[in-house]
């Protein structure tokens, strides 16, 4: 069976990189007697998969993970024995069992990140041109960035070359709204599409919305969050897994 | 949350090195009476907790209810950079609290070039570096380790230096610390008189007025004893052992659960410190080791653990252990780590076992290419031993050994460094050219070979060390013939750096100057080749007016004074002498186990023969 969980990553435990982030997953689950499922081999591995992973400093209340059991865990008994022993900052949210067999993989379903980028302005605000520029930012056709990709080159010299890929921004944007909290502070929601292409990181979005609407930031107070994973339904778009109970 | 943390955070690479908050890490209410210990390690974070000692001495101390011990390991440089643009003085992981307000800062000397780094980590936590400049406000600064079986070269930077295993007495100075905790100089004086402990305040060095050659070092107060005789621990049955030890988050360089098999080595050979330092042999036993594991691997959920000791081969029920383990592991797919193994049959009968649940690779140390050089270490090897080792592991599947050597060993002779060449070709030829040919997989070997660097305590501590120039022309020699080996990568250490390990490694009291005056002109990791600067060093060492190839290349007479004389490690000058002069005939000497060869722990109430 497989369980899928939604949990949080927050506080301090947001400087951890994904990789720390799997090797605490892999010991939280041996700590908590999880009947993991392995893979062959030499080095054997539980079975588990994340959505996409976060950037370094940036926090989450919405990741997800998929584990793989070989006996029944029931999804409550599987909250409270990690939570018990999770580090602060990581606290599983919300659980499921899911037909192992069955539908996509995480990775495979994650459809749009909803992100909440937190800052304060260096200057003070001009609130009615402010609206302007994000308007007309909203309704640009086009927005190419150059983004720099480092290539490992893995022949014997193990050179890194750097090649500039040119990327129109506009079609990853789902949804952009702002937000001024008091004074000099804005919220940015971002609504970003994953795509076969991949997608584009909020911070990137972020700077291209503040030349857009000549902003300046102090770059030590610039959090950002994820808030939400959406999948694809008929319908339209809902969160991979949904808080059941707000108040948890 | 620590704001001002948080927005360095943000700055830097690989945050997690500063954020603590580890499994198993401890956080505690500090009240008036709380000793605070800041357990720091001198290097980057990533080597630091792969570090066992440290590991058992935070947890050690943190089981003492009065007792707060945190971690602090040396900041990269951007971190640093980040904390002096903001005036952060350096803190502690678990609670962000400036070392300068801690009563104890702790530090372990690892390795000989990570001093500069603890005169690092005391400026920028505003920390006086020397001794005699710190106040009764300032912490007491502690060092221990192996390097402070030689501890003249920090005397003037260090309050107090425990020489030996730490578990008990650290416990007695923490007590002399809730007695004597308003006055500095009585504390000090009451540690002198504990046996382990090393107070350099309370000793003078002498030298010869002309000629500046050593004297001695004797003590200057009555509390103070003439030799600090090293402490041991009886009984490793008992000692306290960490059951529910720390897990990084970080893929730090020794990243598994550890259990302890056993301390001491029978081996005895020639140049290693350690088998000299650790005696006498003493074990744990099977059931408590079974019961460490099982803790451990419960309380950590670590995928991999590590049987770890100077000569793992040599534990006496090493097979039943490993059966054991393998048993009660296997379902759960936790791997076992065997390093320090030597080549006999039964240990690759052991290995093949163990490594069905995850093969890593095979690591060697042959430590000499001829067996002439070989006898003059006492390293009981023989050339068929390897050939057979490596053949058993190449059919039992393995692709990949390691191989380690030495080159700079007294008496050497360039055929004994060429031999380290044919012996590796040997082992090629041997294995994988004539091997059967239904095996497919490769045999790829890699050669590292290291520049032997003279320590205390060992009959080798009196052996001048090579020239930088003579380290340099055998890397030479060997790296022409290793070049058109492409199937075997051949690796070398820089002989600046053993160099300047050497001066340290038996250094005098002077030579904390020419650390200060270096530290001042910017050098720190020196261990680290980017940042290792060798002409800052020579400057620093022009400066002080020190030759330092005094302390390497010059000549020591077999009667004369060493800098380490006033520590007694139990093991006989008359021993070491003997061994020295054995090894210069091309002699061996056999094992703890087979005969006693009266290193000095004969005399003592441990006992006669080693187990």
């Amino acid at each position: 069976m497989m369980i899928r969980a939604r949990y949080s990553k927050t506080g301090h435990m947001r400087f951890l990189s994904h990789l720390d982030l799997v090797r605490l997953f892999e010991r939280a689950f041996r700590r908590a007697k999880m009947p993991l499922v392995f893979t062959q081999g030499y080095n054997p591995h539980p079975i588990i998969s994340f959505a996409a992973p976060l950037s370094v400093g940036v926090g989450s209340i919405a990741e997800y993970v998929d584990v793989q059991l070989a006996e029944p865990v029931s999804p409550d008994t599987f909250v409270h024995l990690m939570n018990e022993i999770l580090p602060p900052g990581i606290v599983i949210m919300q659980a499921t069992t899911k037909d192992s067999k069955a539908s996509d993989s995480l990775m495979q379903e994650a459809a749009i990140m909803q992100y909440s980028l937190t800052f304060k302005s260096a200057n003070p605000l001009e609130r009615t041109s402010l609206q302007e520029s994000h308007q007309h930012f909203l309704e640009l056709e086009e927005l190419v960035i150059e983004k720099k990709q480092k290539k490992k080159n893995k022949q014997r010299h193990r050179r890194n070359t750097e090649k500039v890929k040119r990327i129109d921004i506009v079609p990853f944007l789902y949804k952009c709204t702002y937000e001024i909290l008091e004074e000099d502070t804005i919220i940015l929601k971002l609504s970003i599409y994953v795509t076969e292409n991949g997608t584009i990181k909020p911070g990137l979005i972020l700077q291209q919305w503040l030349e857009h609407c000549r902003l300046n930031i102090d770059s030590d107070s610039l959090t950002i969050k994820r808030t939400e994973i959406y999948r694809k339904t008929e319908s339209g778009f809902e969160p991979i897994l949904p808080v059941v109970n707000a108040s948890t | 949350m620590n704001t001002q943390l948080e927005s360095l955070l943000k700055k830097v690479e690989k945050p997690a090195r500063y954020i603590g908050n580890e499994f198993n890490s401890f956080h505690k209410k500090v009240e008036t009476e709380t000793i605070r210990f800041a357990w720091c390690f001198p290097d980057l974070y990533e080597i630091g907790m792969s570090h066992l000692g440290s590991l058992i001495m935070y947890h050690l101390l943190n089981e003492q209810h009065d007792i707060f011990c945190e971690r602090c390991y040396t900041p990269a440089q951007d971190m640093e950079t980040a904390m002096a643009e903001q005036k952060m003085p350096l803190f502690s992981l678990e609670s962000t609290t400036p070392l300068h307000q801690f009563h104890f800062i702790g530090f372990t000397l690892q390795y000989e070039l990570s001093y500069t780094n603890i005169l690092h980590m005391l400026t920028l936590a505003n920390i006086p570096l020397l001794a005699s400049e710190r106040k009764s406000t300032d912490p007491l600064v502690i060092l221990g380790g192996p390097c402070a079986y030689n501890p003249e070269p920090l005397a003037e930077i260090a309050d107090l230096i425990v020489i030996g295993e730490a578990e008990e007495v650290i416990l007695e100075i923490m007590e002399a610390f809730r007695v004597h905790r308003q006055d500095r100089d009585s504390f000090l004086i009451a540690c002198a008189s504990l046996q382990g402990v090393y107070v350099p305040s309370l000793y003078e060095s002498i030298y010869d007025e002309k000629t500046g050659k050593f004297l001695k070092t004797c003590p200057v107060n009555e509390s103070a004893p003439v030799q600090i005789k090293k402490r041991i621990i009886q009984n490793l049955d008992t000692v306290f052992y960490p059951q529910k030890p720390l897990v990084p988050y970080l893929n730090v360089v020794h990243d598994r659960a550890t259990i302890e098999l056993f301390r001491g080595c029978i081996r005895g050979c020639r140049f290693c410190q350690a088998g000299v330092l650790y005696r006498p042999v003493r074990e744990k036993s099977l059931s408590v080791l079974i019961d460490d594991a099982q803790t451990i691997i419960q309380e950590t959920g670590y995928e991999e653990l590590s049987l770890s000791s100077l000569s793992t081969s040599d534990y006496s029920q090493l097979k039943n252990l490993t059966e054991a383990l393998t048993a009660q592991f296997c379902d759960d797919r936790v791997g076992l780590s065997l390093p320090s193994l030597r080549l006999d049959n039964m240990t690759m009968e052991i290995l093949k076992e163990v490594q069905k649940v995850r093969k890593s690779g095979l690591t060697f140390a042959p430590e000499a290419g001829s067996q002439r050089m070989r006898d003059v270490i006492n390293k009981g090897i023989s050339e068929e031993d390897l050939v057979t080792a490596v053949k058993n592991a190449y059919e039992a599947g393995w692709s990949q050994v390691k191989l380690y050597f030495m080159i700079g060993l007294p008496t050497e002779t360039d055929e004994d460094v060429e031999a380290i060449y044919q012996l590796v070709s040997k082992l090629d030829h041997e294995v994988f050219q004539k091997r059967d040919k239904q095996l497919t997989h490769p045999l790829r070997i890699s050669v590292s070979v290291s520049n032997f660097v003279p320590k205390p305590f060992t009959p080798f501590q009196w052996v001048p060390q090579d020239t930088i120039e003579a380290f340099d022309a055998k890397h030479q020699l060997l790296k022409e013939k290793f070049r058109h080996r492409r199937s075997i990568s051949f690796n070398y250490h820089d002989a600046q750096t053993s160099f300047l390990e050497g001066v340290f490694a038996r250094g005098d009291r002077r030579l904390g100057r020419v650390l200060l005056k270096a530290y001042q002109m910017g050098c720190r990791f020196d261990g680290w080749a980017e940042h290792f600067n060798f002409q800052r060093w020579m400057e620093a060492f022009e400066a002080c007016g020190i030759d330092p190839l005094q302390y390497t290349t010059g000549k020591r007479l077999i009667d004369e004074a060493l800098p380490w004389d006033h520590i007694d490690v139990i093991v006989t000058k008359a021993f070491l002498q003997k061994e020295y002069n054995k090894s210069i005939q091309g002699e061996t000497t056999p094992h703890c186990r087979s005969s006693c060869s009266a290193c000095g722990f004969q005399q003592t109430h441990l006992g006669g023969i080693c187990p």
